[in-house]
């Protein structure tokens, strides 16, 4: 009955650490070691809401927003950051994120960051 | 009937009067030996044979270069033009000189008239012994090159004589005194002078000790007593007093001066100011260390962003996994599995984290450390956890080689990862043009035969231009547009600090190899 919640993190202690955190809020969860991963895993369309890492190897996080966007994807976007660039924050905002939540991050505003993604998708 | 013609040789310029008065008879026909000293000027080829040979008081050996001219051309006659107070020496030596019996002698006191008069009558005779021929005969041209040869002997021994000498030496631009056996001051130029106005113990009679501060005497009288033995003390730096209490560093050179018999009769002694010179290496000196200190700093902020996303990665991760066992602690049903899992990550991430702390605290430490044994694997491993965010970024595939057997090399941890962590940017950025995926970033080590220890540090990038391979250790040299050119300068300085060696080749088929070669041993620093 709940919301698939997906994850990209190239971080696996991060992947991992946020994935129980979100299982802890109620939300049935995937983790993605990469931007292709979660890409080719198939559940692209039947996931709630997307936490996605900015800065990966190979596709980075405004790569993946830019290809969801361009295919035609409807999907709420929360970005995580470990050292955000301001340009790089406004960049997300602007192309429809729901949020930009720079690491350590307050579990609260995430909960109400996912909240509002899946309502928005919802709608 | 032709003018005679007149060979003039070792006439000084001082005696242009008599010249004139042979010029400006109408029979007389003058070739002078100084205006065809120069070279490349044949002075014998348009000269037909002279009636006569004036020879003047500016040649050497005036007698001998009169009778080759004889000798090839037996109807010129010779007129000697002497000193006053040689002519009766002249007069009575000739008569026993077989060719010269019948020259003329003259002196350069007698009046122009009385000297052109003998000139005109020596030529008469000439033509009465035997016809002038018009080409001049080989023997002829060897006597005038014999003639211009002694000119400029003579000029040369003018040149070289002692008041030439003194005249250079009172313009030299450094202090030169000349001192006596026993090291008292003779004389001095005006350099001299200037740096020492200030001195009242620079002066002539008084020990030249008095040029140089009292702790400086014992090594002074140690320089005399080398230079006494006859050797020559080049370029010794001292320090000299040019004022009451004012010092100034001086490099100073002492030359014996020998006696006619050999013995040592005194000393040259040249000083030379150094102390601007010394002044400038040391701001030179100064500037590089700031500007050094200015690079490592920069190279440290470059790192900065890298290491700051390594600690919040692994934060935010401890944090997340907190607020999760929480949660799973909080429900009506506490899922203990869950908690137990996620308390398990924080202590792993916060584990992490603790160690990146480690290796930054110790990047920014200014304290010296010593040299310690080093396991250099470890180096390395710590080096790759803080470039990671970098080389990730730059999509670079490292892959080690790390021997499990090395030895620990000597060093200090910290400046060594430095230069690691310098090397591997910069092979980042020697790859960064590379389409995405092919960085390829090697890092071996292992122990050489000779027991040192050996991290060679391999990109496929653009390599280095070949043209530029001695200067990439170059301080200032750069091909970074925003480069300071400080990076690999400072890192070959650590590295040779630390009595080890550094270099790069070409990598095979691209791409730049960095070794760093580490002794096992404890230095000793020179």
């Amino acid at each position: 009955m709940h919301d698939l919640i997906s994850i990209v993190d190239d971080d696996p202690s991060v992947c991992r650490a946020v994935g129980a955190l979100v299982r802890s809020l109620g939300y049935p969860v995937r983790v993605f070691g990469s931007a292709q991963a979660f890409l080719e895993s198939g559940i692209v369309r039947e996931s709630a809401c997307l936490i996605s890492d900015v800065r990966m190897p190979g596709m980075s996080g405004l790569d993946l927003q830019r290809h969801l966007i361009a295919a035609g994807i409807a999907l709420p976007l929360i970005f995580i950051g470990a050292n955000p660039d301001p340009g790089v924050m406004h960049a997300a905002l602007a192309a429809g994120a729901i949020a930009f939540h720079a690491k350590p991050f307050d579990h609260d505003k995430l909960a109400e960051s996912i909240d509002r993604a899946v309502s928005q998708k919802a709608a | 009937m032709s003018a005679y013609t007149v060979l003039l040789a070792g006439l000084d310029p001082g005696k242009s009067p008599i010249r004139r008065q042979l010029q400006r008879s109408g029979e007389l026909d003058v070739v002078d030996v100084a205006a065809h000293m120069s070279p490349g000027r044949p002075p014998h080829s348009r000269t037909p044979e002279p009636d006569v040979v004036v020879i003047g008081p500016g040649l050497v050996q005036p007698l001998a270069v009169a009778g080759f001219l004889r000798q090839h051309s037996p109807r010129a006659q010779v007129v000697f033009l002497v000193a006053s107070q040689r002519v009766e020496e002249f007069r009575a030596a000739l008569p026993f000189v077989p060719q010269l019996a019948d020259a003329w002698t003259v002196s350069t006191e007698d009046s122009e008239e009385t000297v052109g008069a003998v000139v005109l009558e020596a030529a008469r005779t000439a033509r009465a012994v035997g016809a002038q021929t018009s080409a001049a005969n080989e023997g002829l041209d060897k006597a005038w090159n014999i003639a211009v040869h002694e000119a400029q002997r003579r000029e040369r021994q003018i040149l070289l004589s002692e008041r030439f000498m003194a005249t250079v030496l009172v313009q030299a631009p450094d202090p030169i005194f000349a001192l006596n056996a026993r090291g008292d001051i003779i004389s001095s130029n005006d350099a001299a002078f200037r740096l020492f106005l200030n001195n009242p113990a620079a002066t002539v009679g008084l020990p030249v000790l008095g040029l140089f501060p009292p702790e400086a005497h014992k090594e002074i009288d140690a320089l005399l007593a080398r230079s006494g033995r006859g050797n020559i003390v080049e370029r010794y730096v001292t320090t000299i007093v040019t004022n009451a209490g004012n010092t100034r560093n001086a490099a100073i050179s002492m030359s014996p001066i020998r006696a006619a018999e050999g013995g040592v009769m005194g000393f040259a002694l040249t000083i030379r100011d150094i102390t601007d010179l010394r002044e400038a290496e040391k701001r030179l000196a100064e500037a590089r260390r700031e500007l050094a200190q200015v690079a490592r700093r920069t190279m440290l902020s470059a790192m900065s962003a890298s290491i700051a996303h390594e600690i919040r990665q692994p934060l935010a991760a401890v944090i997340a996994s907190g607020e999760a066992a929480l949660r799973w602690l909080d429900r009506d049903e506490p899922d203990i599995a869950e908690a137990r899992d996620a308390l398990q990550q924080i202590v792993e991430d916060a584990r992490r984290t603790g160690h990146i702390v480690t290796n930054i605290s110790g990047m920014f430490q200014r304290d010296k450390v010593v040299p310690v044994p080093l396991d250099m694997n470890e180096v390395v491993r710590d080096v790759l956890a803080l470039a990671k965010g970098e080389l990730e970024r730059e999509s670079v595939v490292v892959r080690c080689e790390l021997q499990e057997t090395l030895p620990r090399a000597m060093g200090e941890r910290v400046p060594l990862q430095q230069v690691l962590l310098n090397v591997i940017i910069n092979a980042a950025d020697a790859m960064s043009s590379l389409p995405r995926g092919d960085a390829r970033l090697e890092i071996r080590t292992r122990q050489q035969v000779n027991g040192t220890v050996l991290i060679s540090v391999t990109d496929n990038g653009c390599g280095i231009d070949p043209a530029h391979a001695l200067l990439v250790f170059d301080a200032y040299f750069t091909t970074k547009p925003h480069g300071m050119g400080m990076g690999l300068y400072i890192c070959k300085s650590i590295v040779e600090a630390h009595g080890g060696r550094m270099w790069a080749a070409p990598a095979i088929p691209r791409g730049t190899t960095f070794q760093v070669e580490l002794s096992t041993q404890p230095a000793n620093p020179p």
